[in-house]
């Protein structure tokens, strides 16, 4: 890791410090959720900052940074990377605005970009949306590749409260060379408040062939919600063009399913999925089943069981998995989770993977969280593993989540 | 009846009830709600009790009655513990509470436009059976029309800070069912609509495209919190990039992420301790082998860790002219120049 990296990784940490130690006050314009995630695997955290003017109403920033330690076969040390860090401008009258900075790009049907640069959207009158992009794409670790940028946008219409769509287009230049060109389409409508439906597709430009396509159409009557969703995907056109492995040909994997869930009573909780798989001459399917029952009014606390099984291109497995989340007081919770999964070929890897966490945490009304656990474990890549977490938040400017949240 | 009988009947009922309370059917508190009906049959005026209300602006006290208020027509209370134990109920003055906190409302303004009168907007005051008395977002919007500022998402006129409030939307979008798989096909056509209630660092605390970011391990003490990378995600991650080809790729950087984390734990995909090739023993063969068929239904997995320089493995045999034939698949087509863009000129080079 050069200086130069270590020295804005330092900055960041000291920031993030300084920051933490400052006097709590509801009405500041500058919120901070600090969240340090310590394992005896590996400590990793995020940063998350975000600020706005009071007297601008109009202009706000915010960031996320991403921070953790290196170690194994590698030398012990400090890594980070700020995974957004951008300002933005917003006219409230109309809802245009412009963002500047690191930024992650997602834009109708096109794939998402983690980008360095600048997107804008405007509104015109009638529904019509406009949206812009242009900069470098991030790499790693504070490093830049040399000819590499992307640009794109999308032109959106929507129709009242009731549809929305849109067309979206997206290049991308590695080294001088296209690396994915996409165009692409979305829709999702609301033609009564108990049926949604949405759709989008990505089209390859190079390939000259979809991408990938999702489809989802979903109802709600009182308790009973249901959904029937499919998807068509192209593993190899997602990979970038200059990859050798692009050029493999078409083998797309395509799912349909349906999702049901039902508040079976005010504290119970019923979800089913199910869906089958089509990859070429394989065919398979996954199913998930899931109960919940809330041990009081507000669903503070839950217990839950889950039973899913996965039969498709070579991954076949069943699994099981237990909840329970109980708060002790106001201040404190404990929560476990239990999971079993077992192999149908095994190959070495165990018969049986077990994986349990219990935990406990503490919240202050100061915006201070703590919360410790223990993880154990016998899988097919560690054998037996024990780990213990820890984690220690604090969030400065933000009124503490409270009610509801869950399921 | 036998006493047997008798004892099992009484046994059912005592477990039907026990259900009951387990499934909410039946509430275990002793809370009810206010009286607020009977109260206003009898002549009494809301601003009787909620003294001071017509006046009170964005920020103040609440104006829910003490004790004091009660006792003043009360004066044998049958208790002696502060009346709001048992009338009215706790989620309806939290409710309050987070309202004064979230919105910018002033009752001072409102109540002159309805002649003083409270009902037309808590409705619920006048039922016997109330579950909420804080007027739903409908109840504003049926005088105040929106329309400019709902498409423009200006939310700010009426709620100070959306993203931190934390509000589940009534019924413009549904984050209900298996939500995490569903909110990108959603996402597409209303970003927008998201970003109103959802900051950049929300997405990006999941979607770290360049970095292992965080999906659910901060979160570990709260199980019911659905996502990806739940539980004992680690033992069974390459059997649901199996179950999903290209899944993983929508986040992760198919080049360089499974290699880096292998290489760095000195682990292999296919057990067997340390060793670092993943493949079984007829993986290739002089005939092809099993690669082929496997590179074709997932080349993520191949790209994982034979990306870039790594390439050259395939080439060696996959040149044109070389023993291993045409890797393309049926109808394949590009809009590259075959000699002159990567990757096509690594093995079509004149």
């Amino acid at each position: 890791m050069s200086f130069l990296t270590r020295s804005k990784i330092d900055a960041a940490l000291v920031l993030a410090v300084a920051l933490a130690w400052a006097r709590p006050a509801i009405a500041e314009p500058l919120r901070l959720r600090g969240d340090a995630l310590v394992q005896t695997r590996s400590p990793v955290g995020l940063v998350v900052l975000s600020g706005e003017d009071r007297l601008r109403p109009w202009l706000s920033a915010e960031t996320v940074t991403w921070l953790g330690a290196t170690g194994g076969s590698q030398p012990v040390g400090a890594t980070g990377d700020v995974v957004t860090l951008s300002v933005r401008a917003r006219d409230a009258a109309t809802g245009s605005e412009l963002r500047t900075g690191r930024m992650i790009v997602t834009m109708g049907a096109v794939r998402p970009v983690h980008l360095d640069g600048v997107r804008g959207l405007m509104r015109a009158f009638g529904g019509t949306t406009v949206e812009a992009f242009g900069g470098v794409p991030v790499v790693r670790g504070f490093a830049y590749d040399t000819f590499d940028w992307t640009a794109g946008g999308r032109l959106g219409q929507s129709v009242g409260d009731v549809a929305t769509f849109g067309g979206s287009y997206a290049v991308r230049r590695r080294g001088g060379q296209r690396d994915d060109e996409e165009v692409g389409a979305d829709l999702a409508l609301t033609p009564a408040p108990w049926l949604t439906a949405a759709a989008r597709a990505a089209f390859d430009v190079i390939a000259r062939a979809p991408t990938d396509a999702l489809a989802s159409v979903s109802v709600q009557k009182d308790d009973v919600r249901a959904e029937v969703f499919t998807t068509h995907r192209s593993p190899g056109r997602l990979l970038p063009r200059t990859s050798l492995f692009s050029v493999l040909g078409d083998f797309a994997a395509t799912s349909t399913g349906a999702t049901a869930r039902w508040r079976a009573f005010p504290r119970l909780e019923l979800v089913a999925t199910g869906s089958v798989q089509v990859q070429g001459d394989e065919v398979g399917g996954q199913g998930l089943g899931r109960a919940t029952l809330a041990l009081d009014d507000e669903w503070a606390g839950s217990i839950g069981l889950e039973a899913r099984r996965v039969d498709f291109a070579g991954a076949r497995w069943v699994g099981a998995r237990a909840i329970a989340s109980l708060p002790l007081s106001s201040a404190f919770r404990v929560a476990t989770e239990i999971e079993l999964v077992r192999p149908d070929e095994p190959r070495g890897r165990g018969a049986l993977w077990p994986w349990a966490l219990g935990a406990i945490a503490w919240r202050s009304p100061s915006g201070w969280e703590v919360a410790t656990a223990l993880e154990a474990s016998v899988g097919p890549e560690y054998r037996e593993s024990l780990h213990a977490l820890a984690r220690v938040s604090y969030a400065f400017g933000e009124p503490p989540v409270r009610g509801r949240t869950s399921p | 009846m036998s006493p047997l009988l008798r004892f099992a009947l009484l046994v059912s009922l005592l477990s039907l009830a026990a259900c009951a309370g387990l499934l909410g059917i039946k509430p275990r508190d002793t809370q009810r709600p206010f009286e607020h009906r009977s109260h206003s049959l009898a002549g009494i005026g809301c601003t009787t009790c909620h003294e001071g209300i017509t006046h009170a602006g964005d920020t103040g006290p609440l104006h829910i009655p003490e004790p004091a208020k009660c006792v003043g027509c009360h004066t044998r209370p049958h208790d002696s513990r502060p009346c709001g134990t048992c009338h009215g109920q706790s989620h309806t003055r939290e409710e309050n509470r987070l309202a004064r906190e979230h919105l910018r409302f002033s009752h001072e303004r409102h109540v002159p436009k309805l002649g003083g009168q409270c009902v037309p907007c808590h409705a619920a005051a006048g039922k016997s059976e109330q579950t909420t008395l804080r007027p739903p977002m409908a109840q504003c919007l049926s005088c105040h029309n929106h329309k400019d500022q709902w498409t423009t998402r200006d939310c700010e006129g009426c709620h100070v800070d959306l993203p931190s409030e934390l509000a589940r939307p009534s019924s413009h979008v549904f984050h209900e069912g298996d939500f995490v798989r569903e909110h990108g096909v959603r996402a597409a056509s209303a970003r927008d609509l998201c970003a109103t209630c959802h900051g950049e660092g929300f997405c990006a605390s999941c979607h770290g495209i360049t970095v292992a970011a965080l999906p659910w391990k901060l979160g570990f003490d709260r199980p019911s919190l659905t996502g990806l990378h739940r539980a004992g995600f680690a033992s069974r991650h390459s059997d649901e990039a199996r179950s999903n080809p290209g899944l993983c790729t929508t986040c992760h950087d198919s080049e360089r992420f499974c290699l880096d984390c292998h290489a760095k734990r000195g682990r292999s995909a296919f057990g067997g301790g340390i060793s670092r090739n993943p493949h079984p023993p007829d993986w290739v063969r002089a005939r092809g082998g099993e690669h082929g068929r496997a590179a074709r239904m997932d080349p993520m997995s191949c790209a994982s860790c034979h990306g870039g320089a790594g390439e050259a493995l395939c080439v060696g045999c996959h040149r044109v002219g070389g023993p291993g034939g045409n890797p393309h698949g049926r109808g394949f087509a590009s809009a590259l120049d075959m000699t002159r863009d990567q990757p096509c000129r690594a093995c079509h080079a004149q």
